[in-house]
């Protein structure tokens, strides 16, 4: 069997090409050789290749997009592809969908529009107002990228092609969504946000759809005129913090070969995406996505070397490939310290390659409800209104949930619906404030636990539907052993340990109780439920602003016997719900990962490391060996380096034969404690991959 | 010697608890409280007598009392216990922030520009200082000076909370100014500039009448205003002449790491008297009293603070019903235990090579002009000026480079610096311009930005920089651009170090001034504007950036000679740009300075000095400060310091275990084997 081109290639590079023709010095000085020889500096081993950018212009003489006016009859993509197979490069060829600026600028029929009718600009970045031109996946613009689609795939030889930004940059009430919506759904499309009316989110559903129908269809035409190609669609917009409007969900993914995107924010972020992507992506390795510059505005200044190392090293200790991205001059030319920079970090990492791959253990599995990234708190208000929140208390948990376990070195993954049929994979599952669900989602986690699984989950989890209806009860009441009977209308409040459970909750108290910025919903607990601990209210409601107790705070004053936390065993299993989300706040993991722990606290690893330092583990059976990784990605670069690291690996019944150090293979030091193998790790600056073989 | 020379351990229990349940402060202890203080080992506690609630914890006679304590003079009590302990008492008493007096007395409230609103409606009541609440508040300052037997009175809140439009304010205005009050932000017009200094001089008035009202009962009470706005936006109103009014500087801080070494350096010079004091809470945040800071964050907070010279204060908040918790004071007290140990080697004059210069008289934001008051939101919070100071900070910290705040206080003692940063001054009066040309004719070496010189503190746009002649250049207007570029001259690329070069420049995101050099004159760095104008959305050149494409020949910086000093001029506030950091740092060293220290430390890690020339030694702090904590040690820092004696003993404190070090022609140098977060060395000379 032929191995996919991408199996292997974890350095890929990307140059960004959106550049007009304003000036006529504009790509005048592009020249294949020298950006083919760039790419090689960076030891890329495959380049995504403009073959039309954002601007919509394509850099190949098309039949169907408007040509670049520079080019003189010349043919960029193909130029860049005989000097990569000079050098066996893999090239993939990029595309943009949904924004182009010359098919809005040329078809007003095509413009995404507003609830007024009017064409809407990008606004991601008010600093490029009217650059950027979007256009409607249900306007005739469908067919002009199918027919792009179909000439680029069948004009080049190579080996993908990546269509970017096939996500809704906002919602669209255009004439064509009008009509569709009309006849699938009927009616107007609801200009106010609701996610407890069906109709509003009946209309969210739709956009989704229809997001991953225009995929589909995108990938299909790729197929039909080349089935070899690998197809991607822009990948970081499935966990993107525009949330619900990107009209994204698990479908995408399936329009894909592989995921692939890029990222701008923080460690947590990108060990997140990596975490999510490994298991959504239907093949791997994912590519995590970067540039090289301190922001795509910025491109001239340069990230510091050790970051562009940490963020390098991240994804090879997630099991992915790295991608850089640097922007092209507007003269076509390439600036080659960039690429030097890269094929020094390259050159250091390639080393290690031969040792990537295997099962990422993921003993605690964190879910991530792709239809949930939306906020209740927006309920009202019109779409195109003012103060919306900017993010969702869903992935906010998802997101706390997994910055506490990466923290505390707990072994973890995302998943999301598409695992449901492996929910077994996992010690713990944690359903972090799970805000809309489907019947089909209750049922695989309750036979989870019945099975035996362990479960945890906080606040909204299983009390609205997929579709918008609210329930009376959790779908999940049986299993968590709670009912839903309210919410605290004060929205400062507190949880606070009762006796058996001091230990969980130190340095809070039942008289200093853990404080959160947010109400708790009021539950009815079973009998044989065990309560964790119960709701302290503040003594006077924080919202009345004349009768209060404290000028800067509202402290906590009526002890409640109201539960906050309680504990439930159902069939083989067990379960622990939260009244509120306490993992979205970084003063209450460590009771979040308390309550873990008394759910399970057998983990595949645990380490003795600062939290900048990420473990991950891969068990590669084939190789009879645990493959261990760890990054040290702090805040300030150069780094601090790591000198006393160790790491507890779980043998699991198997006996340890060898601990080494790669990619050199010295031999390590080992002991076994209570059947795990501890290492001692040797200092290092940004990476260190560990084996541990076993019989 | 007064009380607050060796106080650096300090405590502020809040108690803005109101009366709205029969409950609230029913039960607060002097005892228990005195013997947590303890605990804390606190030499010093900030007591309240007087809420921003507007009650008082004593039985005053002209404002309200607390019924929680049921007559009994908590206040009194607890002053008398902690006197007894040798315990320091401050009262506390808050100003302008009344919420019982605002409730009772509306002719005293602060106003917003529609002359309707009244700010801060509900938990917060303000009351203006130009109202008849001036003199309720320093009669409330005389009879809590006067009644208890105190070591110092603090005034929190001593700024305004927002522009007031209030009848007194206007009346005020008509009376020394003429005409309303503007209600328009203008920079650049005369008479929105006077309304900003007339609300900094009534604020400095009306400090000190509190201020004179306490020290005419007893002036060895110390005096202290809330000092942690001396850096804040304009709107607060706050200038050095503020200093004056208070015995030492401390104040209240939530901010980052940089935040904190800046205003410490700042109260250092500020000050009347040291040691200033950095206050924090140990709760994660004020509104979320039970959730505490990590240790190991208090740690380096407390730590941090004696690196700089500083007393170090905590805030804890007490139980609505008068009760503490006692977690909070054993954690600090394992805390200032270890600073304690400290203690001794303390105090001394801080080197710092260079003057970062703070005018606080330029706090504004010339992109704010034309835009009315009342569309405030945060429209005001945006700085350039403080934010380019703050970035000119962060650079020389990371490159261990000796600093120190200064401002127009200094003026007559800037050759203490070896170069003295004017990071975009917005305004200057002659008295600086007079100041900074005298320092670089006699040596000096300055670094000047932006606008600096360009308008003066009352809001006259000059055709020409004040200090044309010291830059070596001329104002020459100020790009269209918003997005620009400084490219290196020949041969001046190594000014701006890896990852640039003459094709690819630094950007920066903001416009610069135009200048023409004078012939004299170098020009390492040149004007490089993009290919299109990015405010242009229909002609561009690259959907995501702006790319550099004109390059203008026109200088961006200037290196200039001047008597016996140099200085060089930036046309755009580098110092502000993370990416240009380097670039600032490597224009600094052009300037020729030799510094008092250097070090290999990495970025976390900052670096003191202090001369204590009486005791015949250097004493050098290192402070290790990550962003995530607990600190990863740090190994083999190489420190080298630069210091005219004959070094004779080199001790790492408190332990008194001596160090080896490697004596140099013009000092010493050595190795420290490991930081954990602090450590603190005493080099002794001949």
């Amino acid at each position: 069997m032929t191995v996919p081109w991408y199996q292997n290639i974890y350095r890929r590079a990307v140059v960004d090409q959106h550049i007009t023709d304003v000036n006529a010095d504009f790509l005048a000085s592009f020249d294949a050789e020298h950006y083919v020889g760039m790419i090689r500096k960076s030891n890329a081993q495959a380049m995504f290749m403009y073959a039309q950018s954002v601007v919509g212009q394509a850099f190949y003489p098309s039949k169907v997009a408007p040509v670049h006016a520079n080019l003189n009859g010349r043919n960029l993509p193909q130029e860049v592809i005989d000097e990569a197979r000079r050098h066996d490069l893999k090239v993939v060829l990029y595309m943009s969908l949904v924004w182009d600026t010359w098919a809005c600028r040329n078809h007003d029929d095509w413009k995404v529009k507003d609830t007024h009718g009017r064409g809407i600009a990008d606004d991601i970045s008010s600093t490029q107002t009217e650059r950027a031109g979007l256009c409607c996946v249900n306007s005739p613009y469908r067919e002009y990228t199918r027919d792009l689609t179909r000439e680029i795939c069948e004009t080049f030889d190579v080996e993908g092609i990546r269509m970017d930004m096939t996500f809704w940059p906002r919602p669209c009430y255009c004439r064509h969504c009008r009509r569709r919506f009309a006849e699938e759904v009927g009616g107007e499309i609801p200009e106010i946000i609701n996610w407890e009316d069906p109709r509003w989110v009946a209309f969210q559903r739709c956009r989704e759809r229809w997001m991953a129908e225009f995929a589909e269809r995108q990938t299909q035409t790729a197929l039909a005129a080349n089935p070899n190609l690998s197809v991607e669609h822009q990948a970081s917009s499935i966990p993107h913090e525009a949330g619900w409007r990107f009209g994204v969900d698990s479908r995408l993914a399936l329009q894909n070969t592989y995921l692939q995107g890029d990222f701008y924010g923080g460690t947590i972020q990108g060990s997140l995406v990596r975490k999510l992507f490994y298991n959504l992506s239907p093949n791997r390795p994912v590519g995590f996505e970067t540039c090289v510059s301190i922001s795509l505005a910025n491109y001239t200044a340069i990230k510091p070397r050790g970051l562009l190392e940490a963020a390098a090293s991240s994804a090879m200790a997630d099991g992915c490939a790295f991608i850089y991205i640097t922007s092209i001059d507007p003269i076509g030319t390439l600036e080659p310290t960039t690429y030097e920079r890269m094929g020094e970090i390259w050159g250091r990492t390639q080393r290690y390659e031969p040792h990537m791959g295997g099962e990422l253990q993921q003993d605690v599995a964190v879910y991530y409800s792709l239809n949930s990234k939306c906020n209740f708190a927006d309920n009202g208000k019109h779409v195109e209104g003012p103060g919306q929140s900017p993010s969702s208390p869903h992935t906010d948990a998802v997101v706390g949930a997994c910055r506490a376990l990466r923290d505390s070195h707990v072994p973890f993954g995302v998943i999301t619906d598409t695992s449901l049929d492996q929910l077994s994979r996992h010690k713990v599952i944690i359903l972090p404030d799970v805000l809309m669900m489907n019947e089909e989602e209750v049922t695989a986690f309750r036979d989870y636990v019945r099975q035996g699984g362990k479960l945890y989950a906080s606040r909204n989890t299983s009390l609205i539907t997929r579709d918008g209806h609210r329930q009376n009860d959790f779908m999940l009441a049986d299993v968590f052993g709670v009912h839903f009977s309210g919410d605290t209308k004060e929205t400062f409040t507190y949880l606070a340990p009762v006796e058996a459970t001091d230990g969980l909750f130190a340095p809070a108290t039942r008289q200093h109780p853990a404080g959160l910025q947010e109400s708790q919903l009021i539950v009815r607990p079973e009998a044989d439920t065990e309560t964790l601990a119960t709701i302290t209210l503040p003594y006077t409601v924080p919202a009345d602003s004349i009768t209060f107790t404290s000028l800067h705070n509202d402290p906590p004053g009526f002890r409640t016997d109201m539960p906050g936390i309680i504990r439930n065993d159902y069939g083989e299993g067990s379960v622990i719900y939260v009244t509120s989300g306490i993992e979205r706040y970084e003063h209450l993991h460590d009771i979040f990962l308390n309550l873990v722990r008394e759910l399970c606290d057998d983990y595949s690893f645990g380490a003795d490391a600062p939290p900048v330092v990420e473990v991950t583990l891969f068990d590669q059976p084939d190789r009879s060996r645990l493959l261990a990784n760890l990054v040290n990605f702090q805040e300030v670069f150069p780094q601090v380096p790591i000198h006393d690291a160790r790491l507890r690996l779980a043998l699991n019944g198997r006996v340890a034969n060898r601990a080494i150090l790669l990619p050199d293979g010295h031999e390590l030091e080992f002991t076994v404690v209570d059947g795990m193998a501890e290492i001692s790790v040797p200092p290092f600056e940004t990476f260190a991959m560990l084996a541990l073989e076993y019989a | 010697m007064t009380w607050y020379e060796n106080a650096w351990r300090r405590g502020v229990l809040d108690m803005h608890i109101t009366e709205d349940n029969p409950r609230f402060m029913t039960q607060f202890d002097p005892q228990r409280f005195v013997d947590l203080m303890l605990e804390a080992r606190l030499q010093s506690v900030v007591l309240y007598a007087h809420s921003h609630v507007g009650s008082c914890f004593y039985p005053s006679l002209i404002a309200p009392v607390h019924a929680g304590p049921d007559g009994r003079d908590i206040f009194g009590e607890t002053v008398e216990l902690c006197h007894a302990n040798d315990i320091a008492v401050v009262g506390y008493m808050s100003l302008i922030y009344d919420t019982l007096t605002w409730r009772k007395r509306p002719d005293w409230r602060i106003t917003h520009s529609d002359y309707l609103g009244h700010s801060n409606p509900g938990r917060y009541g303000v009351c203006c200082p130009n109202s008849p609440y001036r003199d309720y508040a320093a009669s409330l300052a005389t009879e809590l000076a006067a009644g208890y037997p105190l070591d110092g009175i603090r005034f929190d809140m001593t700024f305004w909370p927002g522009v007031c439009y209030c009848p007194h304010c206007r009346q005020r205005f008509m009376d020394e100014v003429g005409g309303e009050l503007p209600t328009v932000i203008d920079w650049f017009d005369p008479r929105w500039t006077r309304f900003a200094r007339k609300r900094e001089e009534w604020l400095v008035e009306f400090a000190a009448l509190c201020t004179d009202a306490v020290r005419a009962v007893d002036p060895a009470i110390s005096v202290e205003h809330q000092s942690s706005t001396f850096a804040h936006p304009w709107r607060f109103g706050v200038t050095t002449p503020l200093a004056a009014q208070t015995d030492f500087l401390q104040g209240d801080f939530y901010g980052d790491i940089l935040q904190g070494s800046f205003v410490r350096k700042l109260f250092h010079n500020l000050s009347p008297n040291r040691p200033g004091g950095f206050e924090t809470s140990v709760s994660a945040t004020l509104s979320n009293y039970t959730a505490l800071k990590d240790e190991a964050l208090l740690r380096c907070k407390a730590h941090a603070a004696l690196a700089d010279g500083c007393a170090f204060i905590f805030i804890d908040s007490v139980d609505p019903v008068g009760t503490i918790n006692p977690l909070v004071y054993q954690r600090m007290g394992r805390i200032f235990e270890e600073t304690q140990a400290c203690e001794p080697w303390l105090g001394g004059d801080l080197q710092q090579d260079v003057g970062i210069y703070l005018s606080t008289r330029s706090k504004g934001n010339f992109a704010d002009n034309g835009t009315p008051v009342s569309a405030a939101g945060d429209l005001h919070s945006h700085a350039p000026h403080v934010e380019a100071a703050l970035g000119a900070c962060q650079a020389l910290i990371e490159h261990n480079i000796p600093w120190g705040v200064i401002t127009c206080d200094d003026l007559d003692r800037l050759d203490r610096h070896k170069i003295v940063v004017l990071p975009n001054v917005l305004m200057m009066d002659a008295e600086e311009c007079a100041a900074f040309r005298e320092y670089v004719r006699n040596g000096g070496r300055l670094y000047a930005s932006r606008y600096t010189s360009l308008v003066t503190s009352d809001g006259h746009f000059h055709e020409d920089f004040m200090l044309a002649d010291v830059f070596g250049a001329q104002f020459a207007g100020e790009s269209l651009e918003s997005f620009t570029y400084i490219a290196p001259a020949p041969g001046h690329e190594p000014l701006f170090g890896e990852g640039y070069s003459h094709s690819h420049p630094p950007g920066l995101e903001d416009s610069q001034i135009r200048i023409v050099a004078r012939p004299e004159a170098q020009v390492p760095g040149e004007l490089v504007l993009p290919w299109t104008d990015p405010a242009d959305p229909w002609r561009f050149a690259s959907i995501h950036n702006n790319p550099p494409g004109r390059y203008t020949g026109q200088p961006a910086i200037t290196h200039n000679r001047y008597g016996a000093g140099q200085a060089i001029y930036v046309g755009g506030d580098i110092e502000s740009s993370e990416n240009c950091r380097e670039v600032f740092i490597n224009l600094l060293q052009r300037l020729g300075a030799t510094w008092s220290f250097g070090s290999d430390a990495p970025k976390a890690v900052e670096i003191t000095l202090f001369h204590q020339p009486e005791e015949s030694r250097w004493l050098i702090n290192l402070i290790n400060f990550q962003q995530a904590l607990p600190n990863i040690p740090v190994r083999d820092i190489e420190v080298r310091l630069r210091v005219p004696q004959q070094a004779l003993r080199l001790v790492q404190r408190p332990a008194g275990r001596e160090l080896p070090f490697e004596r140099h022609d013009d000092g010493v140098s050595f190795t420290l084997p490991e930081l954990e977060t602090f450590a603190m060395l005493t080099l002794e000379y001949e």
